[in-house]
């Protein structure tokens, strides 16, 4: 039984804080895979997020895979969700530091419609406010987390959670507007 | 979620399903019934919405996976603070350990343990600070010492302590052909280390050989500070540690012994979340004294500690003491097979 398959065993059994423990394991897998796929494809090609996920998980949970509930499999994909974006942040925060000696730019609305390539400084207005809707609302956090950092479509995301397709979907509706709502109130400065 | 929170998610929901923007907003009024606040919110969010096309594509940022295969943000070379990485000397989970130099405002060698990039998660740096907090507590010779903390350019915290190189304990021992009683002298200096943290209400869940280090001509003997947690004394348990192999199997004989006799015995795995408040103090030092081959015997062996427990039932049943005694129980004591 693989590390991952005891620690979710445990997480099954009652003990919910084990699932912090999956972070570590998971982080360095995807790092590994990441590194080894990127070096077998040709120049320029990238990477998708979900696939990497994915096969992380197929190989991380050995032979169990296939037995295991949504539930585990959610457990997983979040802290790889979670993984995705302290990386970013982490990046973020770098090039926050670096172009404006760690003060804060004033960041344009219309930055915020950018599809190709999340501009540093919302990712990291984004990544606070996302903290906050946890408070608000877990399961609209994890969503996010889920479908933004994973890029899992919506239906895949509902059943980790264990919700309904239209209720995910609600759901999603909801915390893009909330962020973009809290986005907006950052930067009026209120 | 709060009941506000969730009556704006609905009434934003349904509000969507709506055509037009008048329908919209006569039915988000009526939703809202009197409550302005609750109104203004729901309208700030259907403008978000109105607005958020290109918000948080469906697609996520490859950057992510970019990012994945860059090289680690810090290294040898890399500047953190007054303090200039040298090498990794450690891992863990969440964190790495640097040997690093410091110039200002004495020139030394440290070590550097920071939370590794990607790492930086609430629970995790709650964690790393208890622990800083613990090290930070203790000022003992042969402990080692915390002397700074801070965070990186991105918030990712480190802390410096005492750079403790040289060899382990058992190795230097057997390099100077220690006797035992020698051996054991050396070990009171341990003891009176575990001891000021145990004072201080700290354990180390890690207490192994190779953390106990020598680095001549300094006599002392100086206790890694990997892993500290403060800990409440509860109890008699068993301790199952991963590390010592002797005392995992000794465990699996003991708590079925345990259970013979109709006790069920609470078996801590060292190393979890539960261990910090449930370990007694002193099994760490038992651990090394067996392990470390400090000294030839045994602490206390399976079967010995076996013949206590059966002599402590047989005793019972003499005084003819009723306990839960499961027909095993009388068997085991006996040693005659249990009838069913």
């Amino acid at each position: 039984m693989s590390d991952v398959t005891r620690i979710l065993e445990r997480v099954q059994q009652g003990e919910a804080k084990a699932a912090e423990e999956l972070l570590p394991l998971v982080y360095d897998e995807l790092r590994r895979l990441a590194h080894h796929k990127m070096s077998l494809l040709p120049p320029g090609h990238t990477l998708q997020a979900t696939a990497l996920v994915h096969e992380a998980w197929l190989r991380l949970s050995g032979d169990q895979a296939a037995r295991s509930s949504w539930d585990s499999r959610g457990h997983f994909f979040s802290a790889a969700a979670e993984a995705m974006r302290r990386i970013l942040v982490e990046q973020a925060r770098r090039k926050a530091a670096r172009r404006h000696g760690g003060g804060m730019r004033r960041v344009d609305l219309d930055d915020v419609d950018l599809a190709e390539e999340t501009n540093s400084d919302v990712l990291l207005l984004v990544d606070e406010a996302l903290d906050r809707l946890t408070a608000v609302d877990s399961q609209a956090a994890q969503l996010v987390k889920l479908r933004f950092f994973v890029g899992l479509p919506n239906a895949q995301a509902a059943e980790m959670l264990g919700l309904a397709e239209r209720t995910a979907k609600r759901s999603w509706a909801y915390a893009r507007a909330w962020l973009l709502r809290e986005l907006e109130k950052e930067l009026r400065g209120e | 979620m709060n009941k506000s929170s969730r009556h704006e998610k609905d009434i934003f929901n349904d509000a969507l399903e709506l055509t037009s923007a008048e329908a919209r907003q006569a039915y988000v009024r009526e939703a809202c019934a009197g409550d302005e606040e609750l109104r203004q919110r729901v309208e700030a969010l259907l403008e978000a919405a109105g607005t958020s096309t290109g918000f948080l594509p469906h697609r996520p940022d490859v950057q992510a996976t970019k990012v994945l295969t860059e090289p680690v943000t810090e290294g040898p070379g890399t500047a953190i603070g007054r303090y200039k990485l040298l090498e990794p000397i450690g891992e863990g989970g969440f964190g790495v350990v640097y040997m690093a130099e410091q110039r200002e405002p004495v020139r030394r060698r440290v070590a550097l343990k920071i939370i590794k990039a990607g790492m930086d998660t609430k629970q995790v740096i709650a964690r790393f600070e208890a622990e800083r907090q613990a090290l930070a507590l203790m000022e003992h010779p042969n402990i080692a010492q915390v002397f700074d903390a801070g965070a990186t350019e991105t918030g990712r915290p480190y802390f410096v302590m005492e750079l403790v190189r040289g060899k382990p304990i058992t190795q230097f021992c057997d390099e100077a052909c220690l006797s035992t009683g020698e051996r054991l002298q050396l070990f009171v200096q341990v003891c009176h280390a575990v001891q000021h943290a145990h004072q201080k209400g700290i354990i180390h869940r890690e207490l192994l050989v190779k953390k106990l280090k020598r680095r001549a001509p300094d006599p002392r003997f100086i206790v890694e500070r990997e892993r500290l947690l403060k800990t409440h004394r509860k109890g008699l348990t068993i301790l199952a540690a991963d590390q010592c192999p002797y005392v995992a199997k000794s465990v699996e004989r003991i708590a079925e012994a345990s259970r013979t006799l109709g006790l069920e015995p609470k078996v801590v795995r060292v190393g979890t979340a539960k261990a910090s408040r449930e370990l007694p103090t002193p099994y760490g030092v038992f651990s090394i004294i067996y392990d470390g081959k400090l000294i030839a015997h045994r602490p206390i062996s399976a079967t010995r500690f076996m013949s206590i427990m059966r002599r402590n039932a047989e005793r019972r049943l003499r005084r003819g003491v009723q306990t839960r005694r499961p027909p095993a129980a009388v068997a085991a004591v006996r040693g005659t097979r249990p009838r069913r």
